[in-house]
């Protein structure tokens, strides 16, 4: 390229310099996004699994009621490909501070001189081991119970007495959530705790890792097989184990939403660049087809297509090169805030680690390779054009073509004769038409989407809690009569209602192997739970999607929840069997239902009839629902302190014990940040929308120079060229905005399933925000109305000698 | 110091430009338009020719045709001793470049550009002069054409005039045997016109070849030769100073 032809470069750039800004803006805004997520879901990628395998987490853990002893686990490790075992347990109790409202605790229990080589944590303040009297909590338990290191707290083993002891110090733990979002604290300490709460000081866990030469491994199928061969061992030792957990190897227990998170915002970017290289090529397009005449003359003294191409591709490179300068490094900044933000969420801790090379080299890649692929199209078009094309160009502007659309245009009657003009040139540049109301309608079908989406997890999560009617629970340590604890419930002031619930724990079971459940050691992850429901119960109507809910009188019928099907036993559907593991032995039932049951875990539903035959004291239930008469938070929680003081009075046991309200903040933990990204990107995708209908209204400006002078000529005043372009742009605007509003409603019900079952296996409930697209109404007509005046008043201003002369 | 534009031969010998059978028709909806009927016409080097005709007589279409812009239905044209109907896509616009300098009615001079640049740019898009010496060509021609004083303006700056005048120093950047004018006073009062078909004659006179186009009777005075077209065919071909005045368009 010689030194003219880049001066010309040059100087054509900077005579357009405003509509160049704005295509750097346009640019710039989608690479930062773009290269913010890829830059934090890089960083929170690989913190996620460094954080997660430094904890070591064991490969599966074998549950030997009664414990082992020292010889029984070094048969354990002399198996092959189990790289380390040691002894733990888990308990599930509950802890408060003071008189305040009970919480859920998960303790994870150890011997002292356990080596912590498997499911370690980070000591981060005191010592270990706590002494018998203390616990170390993890860090974010101690904002969520409002209590700092040293303090006392008062935790209860189920069944055990409330014992005061003493928070001796905090642990980062890479495996699990924060104590907020899950609304559980998890708490660390030896089996010497265990003895001052009152439970047993067994170690009824085996934590094995299994791996090779190489270290541990992901291979599911080998941990499974290595897995079944130390409850083997175990069971030859007299020791037989009831279940294995085998989580999903290497991935944190929230790798799926994590990636899901991440995905979406990278989505969301790459529809925003895109658009925004639409936009530039658009603009490009505009402004190559006012430099017709150039092209033209250029031509006609001898250029070749390719020169004439080079020059424009350099100067599309050079916007996308200056936009790409401008955002990689705000994007490279933003990207650690952000995925701190989502460690943060998370429970990681980063370690300042940079985005990997591949996020340079792809941010680079979208913010220069994207744009100027795209607008290779115009410029290609625009470049090929012949001497006498351009000739011809040279007129007022395409001629109206006369197709059905035009035609019924040219017959429309009614508004001033402005108005009329505006609307017939709104046809006039079909592509020019379809490409704006196109972009305008993505952006804001993204827009609406991102908001409706956002809606259906709110509606999601209010469904869920609407479908349980009752307001508080409690699990009880072991079961009691469904009749007493109901009585007792009801004669609790503020009790409205009550219903005694069969609950156990359950797994598959496979005939002559050990069940295996695909659960996290928290013991909440991917874990699978029997419920009974008495019979017409009124405090929980599930929707089906399929079969049919339980009858009274089924003894051989199962109902499974929608995780079942997705994490126990893909696939499994109405008229196929189940056996499950239902108090310790297995039980076949015929699956006749399927109900959606967003909030909770995998869940198996029996007839109370059905469970009180395979429990052993039948009538006896281990969960408690009631219904409250107050119904506010506050109320739900003072009947539930009164009816747990009630049935400790009468010797009954307190596993957990949570309000509905709980529940809610659980679930809203963990869809509000999906919800809030959503917001977030619909409003950048918003703001791309309208830039590019102010982009396409002043290139269309540009192009039609001689027509406003024509129109000057012919005695225009300023306000009617002003009002002729200002509809336009409106009249464009409300084009994109009835294809957005059509678009989001296919587009809302394929990104509310692919999200919903992607994060939590449940689509989204259908969504249409009524608020969002008002909003999406009023940004629209207002931007369309300010984007149009800024083209208006340039309109305005042309003279007639500038349209004549322009080149 | 400027350099100075020396007389230039024809390169071939008989006539620059020929044409034979040259029909030109466009498909319009309402059916075929013939632009031109069947030409033949043959020019020599040093004639300065006037393409006279009403509005609509296939003036710019033959323009066109023989610039290589646009492309006959049929016929053949040779100019500087190249079949231009052979050419395509690059190899014509580098043909284009080296051997037609083309002045349009609305200059189209490039706006970004300054006068001298506007006239450098057809050296360095062809790569006929050595880039150290663009610019002492682009002088000289600026001179020839009296605007030196101009050559580091925009054209925006420029009176029509001196537009139209940076217009044919540019078409003459790469010293092309042939200058195709196209109604290139019609945009000028009648003093900067005289002037313009001043130089066109003296560009004649010096050896070069000139064809213009135009629907002005008093401009024909300057031409050599007068070709009159009348419905795409032609009407008249005549030599000498004078429109006949059976032949005023």
């Amino acid at each position: 390229m010689t030194a003219l032809r880049l001066l010309k470069i040059a100087r054509d750039l900077w005579s357009a310099r405003t509509r160049i800004a704005m295509m750097i803006a346009a640019i710039a805004v989608s690479v930062v996004m773009v290269t913010t997520f890829l830059s934090a879901r890089a960083i929170i990628s690989q913190e996620m699994t460094r954080n997660y395998a430094e904890t070591h987490p064991a490969s599966a853990t074998v549950h030997v009621p009664g414990g082992v002893d020292a010889d029984a686990l070094a048969a354990v490790r002399a198996q092959e490909n189990v790289l380390d075992a040691t002894a733990r347990a888990t308990l599930q109790g509950r802890i408060r501070v003071g008189d305040g409202p009970w919480r859920t605790l998960v303790l994870f229990v150890s011997d002292p001189g356990d080596p912590q080589r498997i499911s370690r944590v980070a000591l981060q303040e005191g010592s270990w081991p706590p002494p018998e009297d203390g616990l170390l909590l993890e860090r974010t338990a101690l904002d969520y119970l409002g209590v700092p290191a040293g303090r006392q707290v008062i935790v209860a083993a189920p069944g055990g007495t409330p014992t005061t002891m003493t928070v001796t110090g905090t642990v980062h733990d890479g495996g699990v959530a924060p104590a907020e979002q899950e609304q559980t604290v998890y708490g660390y300490a030896t089996t010497a705790t265990l003895g001052t709460l009152g439970a047993p000081p067994v170690l009824d866990q085996i934590r094995v890792l299994v791996g090779d030469s190489d270290g541990p491994t992901t291979d599911a199928a080998a941990i499974d097989r290595t897995a079944q061969r130390v409850a083997d061992a175990l069971a030859a030792r007299g020791r037989p184990a009831t279940g294995i957990d085998i989580p999903p190897p290497g991935r944190h227990p929230h790798q799926g939403q994590m990636v899901t998170v991440a995905s979406v915002l990278l989505a969301f970017g790459i529809v925003a660049l895109l658009l925004s290289s639409i936009l530039v090529a658009t603009m490009l397009g505009g402004m190559l087809t006012a430099q017709t005449g150039q092209i033209g003359a250029m031509k006609a003294i001898g250029a070749r297509t390719g020169q004439v191409l080079r020059m424009y591709l350099i100067q599309a490179a050079a916007i996308s090169v200056a936009a790409t300068a401008i955002a990689v490094p705000p994007g490279l900044a933003l990207g650690p805030l952000l995925a701190g933000q989502g460690a943060e969420l998370l429970n990681l801790d980063v370690a300042g680690t940079p985005a990997p090379g591949g996020v340079y080299a792809a941010a680079l890649t979208a913010g220069i390779g994207v744009p100027l692929l795209v607008a290779l199209v115009p410029l290609v078009r625009s470049s090929r054009i012949t001497v006498r094309q351009a000739i011809d160009a040279q007129g007022t502007g395409t001629a109206v073509p006369g197709g059905r659309v035009e035609r019924v245009v040219a017959r429309l009657r009614g508004p001033g004769r402005t108005q009329l003009m505006a609307l017939r040139n709104v046809f006039r540049r079909r592509g020019r038409l379809v490409l704006t109301a196109g972009l305008l309608a993505v952006a804001g079908s993204m827009f609406l989407t991102g908001l409706n989406t956002a809606g259906g997890w709110s509606a999601l999560v209010s469904r869920s809690i609407e479908q349980r009617s009752y307001d508080a629970e409690i699990q009880l340590d072991q079961g009691y009569d469904a009749v007493r604890l109901t009585e007792l419930a009801l004669d609790t002031p503020g009790v409205r209602d009550a219903e005694a619930w069969g609950r156990t724990a359950t797994s598959v079971h496979d005939p002559g192997r050990t069940d295996v459940a695909h659960v996290y050691p928290d013991e909440a992850h991917a874990s699978f739970t029997v419920l009974a429901p008495p019979a017409g119960t009124r405090l929980m109507r599930l929707p089906l999607t399929a079969g049919r809910w339980l009858r009274p009188d089924d003894t051989d019928a199962v109902v499974l929840n929608h995780l079942v099907p997705a994490q126990q036993v893909p696939g499994i559907t109405v008229g196929d069997d189940i056996t499950l593991t239902v108090a310790g032995r297995p039980v076949t039932r015929r699956v006749v239902g399927i109900v959606s049951d967003f909030g909770t875990l995998g869940t198996a539903y029996l007839t109370d009839r059905d469970y009180a035959a395979l429990t052993d004291v039948p009538g006896h239930t281990e969960l408690l629902r009631v219904v409250t008469d107050r119904h506010d938070p506050a109320g739900h929680q003072a009947v539930l302190d009164r009816l747990e003081h009630t049935l400790a009075a009468a010797g009954i046991g307190i596993r957990q014990s949570t309000t509905i309200d709980t529940l809610r903040v659980a679930l809203d933990g963990h869809v509000l940040v999906l919800a809030d990204a959503l917001i977030a990107l619909a409003v950048v995708l918003g703001f791309v929308g309208l830039l590019s209908l102010a982009s396409a209204m002043s290139t269309s400006v540009l192009e039609r120079t001689r027509e406003f002078g024509v129109l000057r000529a012919l005695g225009a005043t300023t306000t009617r060229i002003r009002g002729l372009v200002i509809t336009e742009g409106v009249a464009i605007a409300i084009l994109g905005l009835l294809l957005a509003a059509a678009a989001a409603v296919p587009l809302t019900r394929m990104f509310g399933d692919f999200l919903g079952t992607q994060a939590f296996r449940h689509t989204l409930p259908y969504v249409y925000s009524l608020p969002a697209l008002v909003l999406w109404t009023l940004l629209t007509l207002a931007g369309a109305a300010a984007a149009s005046a800024v083209a208006a008043r340039r309109a305005s201003r042309i003279t007639v000698r500038e349209a004549l002369t322009t080149l | 110091m400027p350099q100075v534009v020396t007389r230039r031969k024809s390169p071939v010998d008989g006539p620059v430009m020929s044409a034979r059978g040259l029909v030109k028709t466009y498909p319009l909806p309402s059916g075929e338009v013939t632009a031109l009927g069947g030409i033949d016409l043959d020019v020599t080097a040093g004639e300065f020719v006037a393409v006279v005709g009403r509005s609509g007589s296939g003036k710019t279409t033959l323009l066109n045709l023989l610039a290589g812009i646009d492309r006959p239905t049929t016929g053949e044209i040779v100019v500087a001793g190249t079949s231009v109907h052979e050419l395509r896509g690059s190899r014509l616009a580098a043909w284009r470049g080296r051997t037609i300098g083309l002045v349009f009615q609305f200059f189209q001079l490039l706006p970004t550009l300054t006068v001298a640049e506007n006239v450098m740019l057809p050296m360095d898009l062809c790569a006929t002069v050595p880039a150290r010496q663009r610019r002492s060509r682009a002088d000289g021609l600026l001179e020839q054409v009296g605007i030196l004083d101009q050559a580091g303006k925009l054209p925006s700056a420029l009176s029509g005039g001196q537009q139209q005048r940076a217009a044919i120093a540019r078409a003459l950047a790469n010293e092309p045997p042939v200058l195709m004018a196209d109604e290139p006073t019609g945009n000028l009062d009648s003093a900067t016109s005289d002037s313009v078909l001043d130089l066109f004659a003296q560009l004649a006179a010096d050896g070069r070849t000139v064809l213009m186009v135009t629907h002005e009777r008093d401009v024909s005075r300057h031409a050599t030769r007068h070709i009159t077209l009348g419905d795409g065919l032609m009407a008249g071909d005549t030599a000498g100073g004078n429109l006949p005045e059976g032949m005023l368009p």
